[in-house]
């Protein structure tokens, strides 16, 4: 038995075992398991039920339905447990005692003498298309983003605890529109109206801005604050140096309100994160690489193959999917974009199904370009969750040879090649066993050999 | 529909907690908190005020139901019950329910001075300050240290300190927050300033439906103990309101008593004092510390002796008798009072009636002359000395009247015994 709903943005709050004087932390939804999770997470639009007769128009009608398609893979549950963590770090770190202290101390404008310790933070970083954003989207509206609290312990008690709140960083990267953000995705999330008081403000100043959002996301309990489209702030960075105020503001508002913060972006901003080194501190998490043509790119394709609107259906065979992968470079939304487009040429062309020769002409037509490298990080098709048996999920997340190095040093990680599913280059040619080549590449002493088979003149 | 709302801290004053609405909704400003919980109000709200108004039900309506109980707004963060603390039951019921049903309340005939009804300057007690910080997390504004004749906190007895005026501004108008760094606390109290806030505490925590119980005279009885009747009026009962004043003044100072009572206090004023006609609670505290009572007598059934009854009761039960000037010495009136009051406590004269006609047999013709060895008169004088008495003929009168007296009681028992054995 489920403790919220699923899908439902604002819940009344049921409360379970947890410290008496923490009513936020006994409100908070149970952690899923990996089945609940990838269940509730997937989305499989239906086929038109009168396929067969549709023109080819609306076929071509019906294809925007790909955009609804969400496969579920194992690493959206790793992203999952990351925020899941960070919100209820956030609750337990900030009882409701240390929150009116924090929020008496910020209104008065002084330092506040609560012990508790710094929430979490980190971040999120993918290549463009990989899925964080609407992985994030989904992992989140698996928990109500607002629990109403109106009554615990037999007293009256009225709040709204706001679980999370996402926003875009803004491109000019300014305090004050980062924070009218903030108050527009806390009006969108309880209904209230602070924006609007805002606005009308126009002589406001910055700082008093600021410190109303830090107030409210104290009194509104903000669990999780994710700032997407963080690369926005390097962009910018890199135009008029105005990032640091708003990365300040950020850090202020994790430690002045136990807040967790987590940044969710390009790994272009991966180099504004470790240009400091309290920034890199708190910005550290989980680095996305595109899927690998393995068994998880086959078992993606395969749920994405049944969405062919053509009047037949082509077989997923080696060729197509090799042709798609090395097209795409792996990343989910290209490979969408491409099966999609495909379709589309292949219904404009009059063919009954796609084949490599359409599929080639929708890639030539979308032009797309694939990275050459990527910073390091995790490829999405190595992420293993172990759920067999267990009644709770641990996430074990196998780092890759990539991420290893980065993970443990905390230096700019090296570069990764992309990967291709067809072998790239020259065919190597074949040599024999006293080719010089050969020997120089199987790591023997080329003179111990020349002069063991008497080719050295001495 | 507001979104949150912060829960009521106990004895907390519903200023205080609007004030700490403002604190969590981040307003730069105290004019935009106002905005944003009375939108259709013209001008400021009255949220400085100590009684339940409109300000309480205009919240209440925007909360879901149950957050805020208005009953609980108006019993338990304002001054309501206390100031209506002697009102009659039925008055008390109807006014609850008229504020429960949507009515400003502002009854005028609460405050009997205009400086009573002036707006005072919101008070703390230090130590209640550092407390609620230390067990809530912030400090607020109690509402029973609002009752401006309060001298002590009733739970530290340090004294209590008004904020001083920053503008003439009312508080309504403005965010006034218990003091970050308030001052030292002062214990130095008198013994009167602890009965006072004892008294005050006391009518401040009685359940809201108690009021005085009609059916005993206490006050009344007080006041005539204390001797604060008028010279004469013993069946009147006036109080002397001059005396009365200035023993008030003297033993509380004039600042608390001209504003409680205002400059004087006219014979209408007292009249309705006595009746529990008047409702400023303050006055009636005031009056149980001058008069030593305890405040519990103004609402239970229990009566307070009239000290003067009682003395004379005891001296018609001892059957002694006295010259009318020793009466009223012995139990300091006048002697030209003696008969008013044994009429008034329908006590039969107990003292010496000369001139007063009686029938022949019963008319004092004989007179008996005995002598005293030195030893037996002074016996004699210790005893009438212990006694009260002072002329002989009284206690030699009072000795033959018992003997005798007895004497034929037992006379009277053996003859019917005899007549029963027969």
């Amino acid at each position: 038995m489920r403790k919220y709903p699923l899908n439902e943005s604002v819940c009344g709050a049921v409360y379970d075992n947890a410290p008496v004087d923490n009513p936020f932390l006994a409100a908070l939804p149970e952690m899923l398991s990996r089945d609940e999770f990838l269940s509730a997470i997937r989305s499989s639009p239906g086929l038109p039920h009168n396929l067969a007769q549709m023109t080819p128009e609306e076929r071509r009608q019906s294809l925007p339905m790909l955009a609804s398609l969400f496969v579920p893979l194992d690493y959206m549950y790793a992203v999952y447990d990351q925020l899941y963590r960070a919100i209820r770090e956030t609750y337990t770190t900030r009882t409701t005692m240390e929150a009116i202290r924090q929020i008496n101390a910020l209104f008065c404008g002084k330092e506040s003498d609560s012990y508790s310790t710094q929430a979490a933070s980190g971040s999120v970083l993918g290549v463009p298309g990989i899925g964080k954003t609407s992985t994030i989207r989904r992992a989140l509206e698996t928990m109500p983003q607002v629990i109403e609290h109106t009554e615990y312990m037999g007293q009256p008690f009225y709040c709204k605890q706001v679980l999370y709140l996402r926003i875009e960083c803004p491109s000019d990267c300014s305090v004050k529109t980062l924070a009218l953000n903030l108050v527009a995705a806390l009006d969108r999330a309880i209904g209230s109206n602070y924006l609007h008081q805002l606005i009308s403000l126009r002589s406001i100043a910055v700082s008093a801005v600021a410190t109303q959002v830090k107030i409210l996301c104290m009194t509104h309990h903000v669990g999780l604050l994710l700032v997407d489209e963080i690369q926005n702030a390097v962009e910018t960075a890199q135009r008029n140096r105005q990032v640091k105020p708003l990365l300040k503001f950020l850090v202020e508002l994790t430690n002045d309100t136990s807040t967790a913060v987590y940044f969710v972006g390009t790994p272009v901003a991966e180099q504004l994160f470790t240009s400091q080194e309290h920034l890199k501190r708190r910005t550290r998490g989980i680095r996305l690489l595109p899927l690998k043509p393995d068994g998880t790119y086959r078992r993606f394709l395969e749920q994405l193959w049944s969405y062919q609107l053509t009047p037949q259906q082509a077989p997923l065979t080696e060729k197509l999917a090799n042709k798609l992968f090395d097209h795409s470079g792996g990343i989910p939304a290209y490979i969408v974009k491409i099966f999609q487009e495909t379709q589309v040429q292949a219904l404009l062309l009059g063919q009954a199904r796609i084949d490599e020769r359409v599929m080639q002409r929708a890639i030539d037509i979308l032009a797309i370009k694939v990275p050459k490298t990527y910073s390091g990080g995790t490829y999405l098709s190595e992420f293993e969750i172990d759920d067999a048996g267990m009644p709770d999920v641990e996430t074990s997340l196998a780092p890759s040879p990539e991420q290893a190095p980065e993970e443990a040093s905390g230096e700019t990680p090296e570069t990764v090649p992309r990967l291709y599913a067809n072998q790239r280059g020259r065919r190597a040619a074949s040599r024999d066993a006293q080719d010089l080549v050969a020997v120089f590449a199987a790591g023997n002493d080329l003179l111990h050999f020349l002069r063991e088979n008497h080719l050295l003149e001495e | 529909m507001l979104t949150f709302f912060p829960t009521p801290y106990e004895d907390e004053l519903w200023y205080g907690i609007i004030t700490r609405y403002h604190i969590r909704s981040g307003n730069s400003c105290w004019k935009y908190t106002i905005q944003e919980l009375f939108p259709e109000m013209k001008g400021y709200p009255r949220l400085g005020d100590t009684m339940p108004n409109v300000t309480m039900q205009t919240i209440a309506a925007q909360l879901p139901e149950d957050i805020i109980s208005l009953r609980d707004c108006a019993l338990q963060h304002s001054l309501f019950p206390f100031r209506m603390r002697f009102q009659p039951v039925e008055k008390k019921r109807e006014y609850l329910k008229e504020f429960l049903n949507g009515e400003n309340m502002q009854p005028k005939f609460l405050f009997t001075t205009k400086k009573n009804a002036a707006e005072m300057p919101l008070r703390f007690c230090p130590q209640c300050i550092a407390e609620d910080r230390e067990q809530h997390g912030e400090a607020y504004w109690h509402t029973e240290h609002q009752i401006a004749s309060l001298p002590l906190c009733s739970k530290h007895l340090c004294r209590l300190i008004p904020l001083p005026k920053q503008n003439t501004m009312s508080i309504g108008q403005q965010l006034i927050l218990p003091p970050e760094n308030p001052p030292d606390s002062d214990f130095a109290a008198t013994e009167t300033e602890y009965a006072l806030t004892e008294a005050l505490h006391y009518m401040y925590t009685l359940p809201y439906e108690t009021s005085p119980s009609t059916l005993s005279e206490n006050l009344s009885t007080a006041i005539e103990n204390a001797g604060f009747l008028e010279t004469g009026s013993v069946l009147r009962q006036s109080w002397d309101v001059q005396r009365l004043y200035a023993a008030l003044l003297e033993k509380f100072g004039s600042d608390i008593v001209s504003m409680c009572f205002g400059k004087h206090i006219t014979k209408a004023h007292a009249r309705r004092l006595r009746q529990y006609e008047i409702y400023s609670t303050e006055e009636y505290a005031l009056l149980a510390v001058l008069l030593d009572l305890e405040p519990s007598v103004f609402f239970s059934g229990e009566m307070v002796p009239l000290e003067l009854q009682e003395k004379m009761f005891e001296l018609e039960r001892q059957g002694r008798t006295y010259t009318k000037a020793r009466a009223a010495q012995l139990l300091g009136i006048r002697e030209d009072q003696l008969l008013p009051y044994a009429k008034r406590f329908g006590i039969r004269p107990f003292w010496v009636q000369s001139g007063k006609p009686c029938a022949d047999d019963k008319r004092q013709t004989y007179s008996v002359e005995i002598r005293l060895s030195a030893q037996e008169k002074e016996t004699l004088d210790e005893y009438m000395a212990a006694h009260n008495m002072d002329v002989y003929g009284h206690a030699l009168r009072y000795f033959m009247q018992k003997t005798v007296e007895d004497w034929k009681n037992n006379h009277t028992n053996e003859r019917s015994f005899k007549r029963d054995e027969n």
